[in-house]
């Protein structure tokens, strides 16, 4: 316990919010990580299968959502700032304008899996469709899961309260800045 | 506005810009193939956007051995991901 050491050194020192949500965001970020390594180590076995498949995605749709995140971002990063200005209205209006983003992220991405699977294109069209749903679905789950996040925080604005809510939604946009390049145009 | 948020609103047209940026470099309209300078350019801007969202939006400028840590697991993992996708090119 630090009180029975004081001088002991916090390891999350400097880290904003709470530091479970570190914890979490750290295994977040492996397991994306091990399934991105997973898609390019099952390219090596198939790379005209994989190119081929690859072609149909959409690609603009892919490249929108992350102008829609990092945009989403901006309002999150944004709301810690009024937060800590203790400015309550305009952390909830910056975490509510994050939140639409987040719904319009959601949106292009349920257009985008009608399109696939209206082409006939499932989880069980060969290996790269399935890990193309598995990684861009469980991203699109932890979307839904930040979004909660965001709306339980703005009802209790707290500065604590609002960091850890941003480092989510922020290890949210973090994944889809990688996954995009790798999941849709490196071929 | 403030220094804080002028400098979060010039991370955004930075993340933005490098984003469309993608377009040309990625030849995201076209079908055919990326070369492994492309590929490695792709996954260059992918890094440095990354350590944009860690320094700015998650504030990690203020607890630098996790900013630091951080940025090399990614540049790991994305260096990692370049080897994999130039060997499957030369498979």
């Amino acid at each position: 316990m630090s009180q029975d050491n004081p001088g002991a050194a916090d390891p999350f020192a400097g880290l904003p919010g709470h530091p479970m949500m570190w914890i979490l965001i750290g295994s977040e970020l492996l397991v994306f990580g091990a399934g991105l390594v997973a898609l390019s180590g099952a390219r090596i076995f198939d790379p005209a299968g994989f190119a081929a498949a690859q072609n149909h995605l959409d690609r603009v749709s892919g490249l929108l959502n992350v102008l829609v995140l990092v945009t989403s971002g901006l309002f999150a990063a944004l709301a810690v700032e009024a937060a800590r200005r203790g400015a309550d209205t305009m952390t909830r209006a910056h975490l509510a304008v994050a939140g639409l983003f987040g719904l319009v992220f959601l949106a292009f991405k349920g257009i985008e899996y009608a399109h696939d699977l209206a082409a006939g294109l499932t989880i069980e069209s060969g290996t790269f469709f399935t890990l193309y749903y598995l990684i861009t679905g469980f991203h699109a789950l932890h979307v839904v899961l930040g979004l909660i996040i965001l709306a339980i925080v703005a009802k209790w604005p707290t500065l604590a309260n609002v960091e850890t809510g941003a480092a989510f939604w922020h290890m949210v946009d973090l994944v889809w800045l990688l996954v995009f390049p790798v999941v849709y145009l490196v071929r | 506005m403030n220094r804080t948020t002028r400098r979060l609103l010039l991370v955004w047209v930075v993340l933005a810009g490098l984003t469309l940026a993608a377009i040309p470099i990625g030849h995201a309209a076209e079908m055919r193939p990326l070369g492994p300078f492309l590929t490695i350019a792709l996954l260059a801007i992918a890094f440095v956007k990354s350590a944009l969202v860690l320094n700015d939006y998650l504030h990690l400028r203020e607890a630098p051995r996790w900013n630091n840590a951080l940025r090399a697991a990614i540049f790991a993992l994305l260096t990692l991901i370049a080897g994999l996708s130039l060997m499957a090119r030369v498979g």
